[in-house]
């Protein structure tokens, strides 16, 4: 039972995630873009747009320019997230082995990993800790804020609390034994789920999360790169070139049919 | 906070395409109106399901700055139809409602849209500011098309809507009152320089279509008689076209069907002329729907298609310009910094013909709407417009004593006279570029007349 359902509900979660992802950036995919939604000013190069994107990308440019503190803040936050999941999946493959290959000894190597790992989860911890109080202690942001957007956060903060407890000393955790199991899920030879209970919250709760991310506004990093594709378009240049000119719907037919609003359609003043 | 739209009737709204729909049909047609749109523009679903609710975007909206109305703000004002688009088109906002804030479309839902998607001048800044790039104005624009098919139109833009499709600019102007300006502003220009200087209408085989603002004709005058004075002075062979005497297309502000037609009449004009260029004057939505929006309404476009300032600016070189004695600052249309990205022309114009050129703080795309953006400028929203500019009104504040502001958009000229007056600045000029670069041209110099 323990071995079914804890590779399963990894599986599955994975299963979700990657279903969820393709078929939400499948949904804003099929519509169109009907006109030319460049936003400028916009560096005309290709290496221009590159440069731009990925300021945006790794250090949030945009909002660093708008709002500073805000930008410490979101940017420490995703950048422990980043790091604790590049560390789980390096730090599970290699058994904390991956430093060696930067001139560490074994030994050194998990020492370091460790003191990342644990950096990076306290971090991680605080970080969503500030956000979840900002949300609720400023009025403006609290009342833009549904239900679900503290439910994110709470879900996060589980689950870095969780894996942080996991290492505090009175609670016995043997780390081996976890990182066999998680090394068997990544082989896809998964072994019965460990019988520590921090461990089996920590381990539901990320799955939990992996699972529930794509359909939450959490997948707002999907999104940003959907408009910023749109924002990023070389704007039309007259007259137009005789191929690649944009072709959309909007070309042949209404908007709206007639169907639809039940108004004329026929056409008025030609 | 409520905005004292005026309605169009229903003999209005039927001159140019729309109809009401009864109020017991308007949830279901409300609700397939949202999915034709989301189908229509990708920006619709992905803008509205991307938003945090972090609130930087409540820094960056001139229009909450300065009414402090919660649904000011961008996050919130897409959220009104955030809401319901999440109750009737996601899993989860049909099975978990009040988790996702998801709401049931009813008699109020509507009437917010009306009030708040009316108050935002879609000026993009939102976009700028917001980490995800979340452009606001998008999902402004997709709710004021939904409103008006469903027969909710402020009564100011259907009526311009209609002198649109009828004659080809927003005054309603015929042929033979087009004729009689024209005369009259060559006298004036007769008096004022001793040249000869043409304002040629519907001139077969010209090189050159050019299409101001109808305004010029009558209130902002002087725009047109720089734009004569350049062409006369560089020899352009230029034309106006009685058929299309308007760059502001209103239509991208309401009803993309009316935009679509618009932007078909300046294919008509050209192809009738025989023209090869088409040089757009000073209007900043219009320019947008003319560039960016076009192509994809109306197909591409034979011609070349330049703004006027972009075309002054390439020849600066070949105008002999007398620098006028003058502090002048420059307001960025926010349709020409965001959406278009005229940014550079305005500036080399504006620093050749006056003595001191100051920038506003913030500039280009960081710069505040004047707050007649977007259709607002009919006379009950005068008192909100007001607000709405609060900012902008504190920029040119920031840099008196001043001289000038140039507005090269016809909103703007509408709406920041109004603004500097009731903001007690009434001493400092407003008007466009091409007005300056008519007063700076050395007209005897090398005149080519």
């Amino acid at each position: 039972m323990k071995f079914l359902f804890g590779s399963l509900m990894v599986y599955a979660g994975l299963l979700f995630f990657v279903i969820g992802t393709l078929w939400r950036l499948r949904r804003w995919m099929k519509s169109e873009v009907p006109f030319s939604l460049t936003l400028f000013p916009l560096s005309g190069s290709t290496m221009g747009k590159m440069r731009s994107l990925t300021r945006e990308t790794f250090l949030f440019s945009g909002l660093y320019r708008e709002d500073r503190s805000f930008w410490w803040l979101a940017w420490l936050f995703h950048l422990s997230l980043a790091v604790i999941i590049v560390g789980h999946i390096v730090g599970i493959f290699c058994d904390r082995q991956q430093f060696v290959l930067l001139g560490a000894t074994p030994e050194m190597s998990r020492h370091l990993s460790l003191t990342f790992g644990g950096i990076a989860g306290c971090m991680l911890l605080v970080s969503v800790a500030v956000l979840f109080i900002r949300r609720l202690s400023d009025p403006m942001v609290q009342r833009l804020s549904p239900p679900s957007a503290f439910f994110d956060l709470v879900l996060i903060g589980a689950v870095a609390l969780s894996g942080v407890v996991i290492y505090l000393p009175g609670f016995q955790t043997d780390i081996g034994e976890i990182r066999a199991y998680m090394r068997g899920v990544l082989h896809l030879e998964p072994t019965p789920l460990p019988d520590n209970p921090v461990f089996v919250i920590h381990f539901s709760l990320a799955v939990l999360l992996v699972l529930y991310l794509p359909f939450s506004r959490m997948f707002h990093f999907g999104g940003s790169f959907v408009i910023r594709d749109m924002y990023y378009e070389t704007p039309p240049t007259y007259p137009s070139p005789t191929e690649n000119s944009r072709q959309g719907s909007f070309l042949v037919k209404r908007l709206y049919p007639a169907s639809v609003h039940g108004g004329q359609d026929k056409e008025v003043c030609p | 906070m409520k905005t004292p739209l005026v309605l169009a009737k229903r003999e209005d709204l039927e001159k140019i395409g729309l109809s009401p729909v009864d109020a017991s049909d308007r949830k279901k047609i409300t609700l397939q109106l949202i999915d034709e749109y989301r189908k229509f523009s990708r920006s619709f679903s992905v803008m509205l399901e991307t938003c945090t609710n972090c609130g930087v975007c409540a820094g960056a909206c001139h229009s909450y700055q300065a009414t402090d109305d919660f649904y000011n703000i961008p996050a919130a004002r897409a959220g009104l139809l955030r809401k319901i688009f999440t109750r009737y088109f996601t899993w989860s906002g049909k099975f978990f409602t009040k988790f996702t804030g998801a709401t049931d479309f009813d008699d109020g839902t509507l009437d917010a849209w009306l009030d708040y998607f009316y108050q935002c001048n879609v000026c993009r800044r939102c976009a700028v500011s917001c980490p995800f790039g979340i452009d606001t104005g998008e999902i402004v624009l997709a709710g004021r098309n939904i409103l008006s098919k469903l027969g909710l139109a402020p009564s100011f833009l259907v009526n311009i809507a209609r002198n649109e499709l009828e004659t080809g600019n927003n005054s309603g102007i015929q042929k033979p009152a087009v004729l009689d300006s024209c005369a009259f502003l060559e006298e004036e220009l007769l008096e004022e320089t001793g040249m000869d200087i043409r304002i040629p209408v519907d001139k077969p085989g010209s090189e050159v279509l050019y299409i101001p603002s109808s305004s010029e004709f009558f209130v902002n005058v002087d725009t047109l008689i720089g734009a004569a004075k350049f062409f006369h002075f560089l020899g352009v062979d230029w034309t106006l076209s009685s058929t299309i005497l308007e760059a502001a297309n209103y239509g991208l502000l309401f009803d993309l069907e009316v935009m679509k037609k618009h932007n078909d009449r300046m294919r008509k004009a050209a192809d009738e002329l025989g023209v090869d260029k088409v040089i757009q004057g000073e209007c900043g939505h219009g320019w947008r729907a003319a560039k960016m929006f076009s192509e994809g309404a109306n197909g591409p476009i034979r011609f070349s298609l330049e703004h006027v300032l972009d075309f002054v600016a390439e020849r600066l070189h070949d105008l002999k310009l007398r620098k006028l004695p003058m502090k002048a600052t420059l307001h960025d249309s926010c349709n020409y910094a965001r959406g278009t990205g005229l940014l550079d022309s305005p500036r080399r114009i504006m620093r050749a013909c006056v003595e001191e050129f100051v920038e506003m703080e913030p500039c280009r795309e960081r710069n505040y709407c004047c707050g007649g953006g977007s259709g607002l400028l009919m006379d009950e929203m005068v008192e909100i417009r007001m607000r709405l500019g609060k900012m902008k009104a504190d920029q040119v504040r920031s840099l008196l004593p001043l001289d000038y502001v140039a507005v090269p958009c016809a909103s703007c000229k509408a709406q920041m006279p109004l603004l500097l007056r009731h903001y007690g600045m009434e001493e400092v000029r407003v008007g466009g570029i091409l007005e300056l670069l008519g007063d700076a041209l050395e007209m005897g110099a090398y005149g080519t007349g």
